[in-house]
């Protein structure tokens, strides 16, 4: 459960939620912007964002994975009908957010 | 209390040789009165008296921080480090003995070859020209740990898997002869004093005489064994493969010991001489500047760095690389530790002084009692007096300094490797500016340090790991500790839960959890807090972050996992 791929898998589903929600946010930020200066900032930006994307895409085939091994966990982890229902409900929220990540765009 | 009440200072029997030399060195350099008040057997205090009746000539005409050094010096090794520690505290010294200590490395004799060689001999148990086709009896450097000589490997030896192509021409460091027991005794001996000093006299206490022997112990027991120096340079090797300008010399792993180091040579010149460098041509301000790089890399990227970046650890070679010796003194920081100091020196370094309190306050720095807007007042005013002057003619160190003044009155208290980290960071401005004078360090740092924050907050790699450690400890632990997390559950619900991460910190370590306890609780809360941490800080639209955040998953995992354990217990 905790071999390359999976480990790829992660690293793609959290390189994709820091791309689209966290980078725009410390770009944004004042500190970081006196900071770095205009050309400077922007060649980090490039740089980091080209890093976020390249972990996204190396394991984009791997986040399958990713959501068995944490529903495998939580299974092993829970017994009894309430454990259960939370672990449904994990899963369908892990789908649905997974799949409004691949959403073309 | 009298310095009278230490007479029954409990010396062990085996140190009693020791502490009798060091009344003897103590008394030859007219500090007579000290060895006899520090309780000395009363044998030792009756030839202590008699040498007294002939008191060394003029002595007392030498100033007093020079003969302190003196002392230290002929004491050896521990003494000299220790010293060499205490010449970094000018919050505890006065600035006299500051600049007297700093000096202590300097002079120190060489021991004889005999020594070397049987060093050698016993540790590699063959006969030194077996392994080295030359050696040098003369040493190229000599200092209170050990001293180093030149030589040349016989063809084949220590070539192995690890050091395929390593050069035959190297240096031996050999540790100096019985150092690891002679210091083992100073240690006890220091800690006897420091107990004692803390038992009776309260007013030291806040100098942690106590703890500042053990966190001295324990760096000196690194620094004596050469074995874990090898690992260091392995690893900073490896940090900065990337760096194409800094060079660390390859180690002969086959042939090092923990009392003898073998590795490649290096020429080059000392960064100390200015004219060398000169004559060199190389350009002084890049150089600078790639020091300074590494330096905060170290820091701030891996969290393992060079705490003693003295000046005579580095060369530079004629092609511009940067030569960096002697990892025998690493300092290295936590991860959690890392992203609050970050977070504040950018904080500090870019003139913001919300962000500042804040990081001291979920850091838990900032105590009961303390007026935080007293504290934001004093910190802003600081940052005013400095934005008034030009960026060149700003000195980090005093930068620092200040601030961690500031702090100091506002009862913040600071963690230790903080001052390390200050150190190593005022020594490398140091040496740039002696090597560059126009060098502007605060120019210099700060988009180092916003770079390598914004790099820090935006890895996957390192997130994705903290993430799968966190569910990995987290899914093995569920099943051990519902009972506690429901607790700790009921107060994340009730709200801000990065802001409260401190507090059940406390409350648990209050009713005394268990550490797996512990640790999950922070394996689960910790990326919440540092996600959350640098969200909560500072951008307006925390809450809908906050939300992105718990669908991520991270925050959602701990949920999910604290919500499981919850309704198991609700259904019962
Ligand atoms: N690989 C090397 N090539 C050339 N010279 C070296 C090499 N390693 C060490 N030296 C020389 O030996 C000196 C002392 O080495 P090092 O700093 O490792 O020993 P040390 O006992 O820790 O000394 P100190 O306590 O003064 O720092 C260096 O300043 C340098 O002049
Ligand atoms: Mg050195």
């Amino acid at each position: 459960m905790n071999d390359e791929r999976t480990r790829r898998g992660l690293e793609s589903l959290v390189a994709a939620f820091l791309r689209e929600h966290v980078a725009p946010a410390i770009f944004e930020r004042d500190e970081v912007r006196r900071g770095l200066g205009p050309e400077h900032l922007d060649r980090v930006r490039r740089e980091v964002l080209a890093r976020l994307e390249a972990a996204e895409r190396a394991g984009a085939e791997d986040r399958e994975r990713v959501r068995e091994m944490l529903g495998g966990l939580l299974g092993a982890a829970v017994s009894g009908p309430g454990g259960a229902a939370v672990l449904a409900l994990l899963r369908s929220w892990l789908d649905q957010w997974s799949r409004s990540r691949e959403k073309p765009g | 209390m009298s310095l009278q009440g230490l007479f029954l200072a409990p010396w062990r029997l085996r140190d009693l040789g020791r502490v009798r030399r060091i009344a003897g060195v103590l008394v030859r350099h007219g500090f007579a009165d000290v060895a006899v008040r520090l309780g000395w057997p009363a044998r030792l205090r009756a030839w202590t008296a008699a040498l007294l009746r002939r008191p060394p000539p003029d002595i007392e005409a030498v100033p007093i921080e020079t003969r302190i050094r003196r002392v230290l010096e002929e004491l050896g090794p521990t003494f000299i480090k220790f010293g060499q520690v205490l010449a970094t505290r000018p919050d505890l010294l006065p600035m006299s003995l500051v600049l007297e200590l700093k000096r202590l490395h300097d002079h120190v004799t060489p021991f004889p070859f005999d020594e070397v060689r049987a060093t050698v001999e016993a540790d590699l148990r063959r006969p030194i020209h077996e392994v080295f086709e030359s050696f040098e009896e003369e040493p190229i450097a000599s200092a209170s740990i050990a001293q180093v000589h030149r030589a040349r490997l016989q063809a084949g030896v220590g070539v192995g898997p690890d050091a395929p192509e390593a050069s035959r021409d190297v240096v031996v460091k050999v540790q100096r002869p019985h150092l690891r027991d002679v210091v083992q005794a100073d240690l006890r001996i220091l800690a006897g004093v420091a107990a004692l000093l803390e038992r009776r006299f309260p007013e030291v206490r806040p100098f942690r005489p106590r703890a500042l022997v053990e966190e001295f112990r324990r760096s000196l027991n690194r620094e004596t064994d050469f074995l874990s120096e090898m690992h260091a340079m392995v690893r900073y090797k490896r940090m900065f493969a990337d760096e194409p300008r800094l060079f660390v010399p390859e180690p002969v792993p086959a042939l090092c010991t923990r009392r003898v180091l073998v590795m490649e040579h290096v020429d080059g010149v000392k960064v100390t001489d200015v004219e060398g460098l000169r004559r060199l041509g190389v350009d002084l301000g890049s150089l600078v500047e790639v020091g300074m790089r590494v330096t905060m890399r170290s820091i701030f990227e891996f969290g393992f760095f060079h705490a003693d970046p003295h000046p005579g650890n580095f060369f530079i070679r004629p092609d511009g690389t940067i030569v960096l010796l002697d990892f025998g003194m690493m300092g290295s920081i936590e991860p959690e530790r890392l992203d609050e100091l970050l977070t504040y020196l950018v904080a500090l370094v870019t003139g913001d002084v919300e962000r500042m309190v804040a990081v001291l306050a979920d850091a838990d720095l900032i105590g009961d009692d303390t007026d935080v807007r007293a504290l934001r007042g004093d910190l802003r005013a600081i940052l005013d007096r400095w934005s008034g002057s030009s960026i060149g003619a700003i000195d980090l160190s005093s930068f620092l300094a200040e601030s961690v003044e500031v702090a100091r009155r506002h009862h913040v208290v600071l963690p230790a490797d903080l001052l390390l980290v200050g150190k190593a960071i005022a020594i490398m401005e140091g040496i740039g500016r002696e090597v560059h004078p126009e060098f502007e360090p605060l120019a210099a740092v700060r988009p180092l340090l916003t770079e390598l924050y914004v790099r820090r907050t935006l890895d996957a790699r390192r997130h994705s790991q903290a993430l799968l450690r966190t569910v990995l400890d987290g899914a093995s632990l569920l099943r051990e500790a519902p009972h506690d997390l429901r607790r700790i559950l009921r107060k994340v619900r009730r709200g801000e839960m990065a802001i409260q991460v401190q507090s059940l910190h406390e409350e648990a370590r209050q009713r005394g959890l268990h550490a797996r306890t512990n640790r999950l609780v922070f394996g689960f809360l910790f990326p919440t807090f540092f996600f959350g941490g640098t969200y909560l800080i500072g951008t307006e639209s925390s809450l809908q972050n906050l939300a992105g955040l718990v669908s991520f998953g991270i925050a959602g995992l701990c949920f999910m996992g604290l919500a499981i354990s919850m309704l198991q217990s609700d259904g019962r």
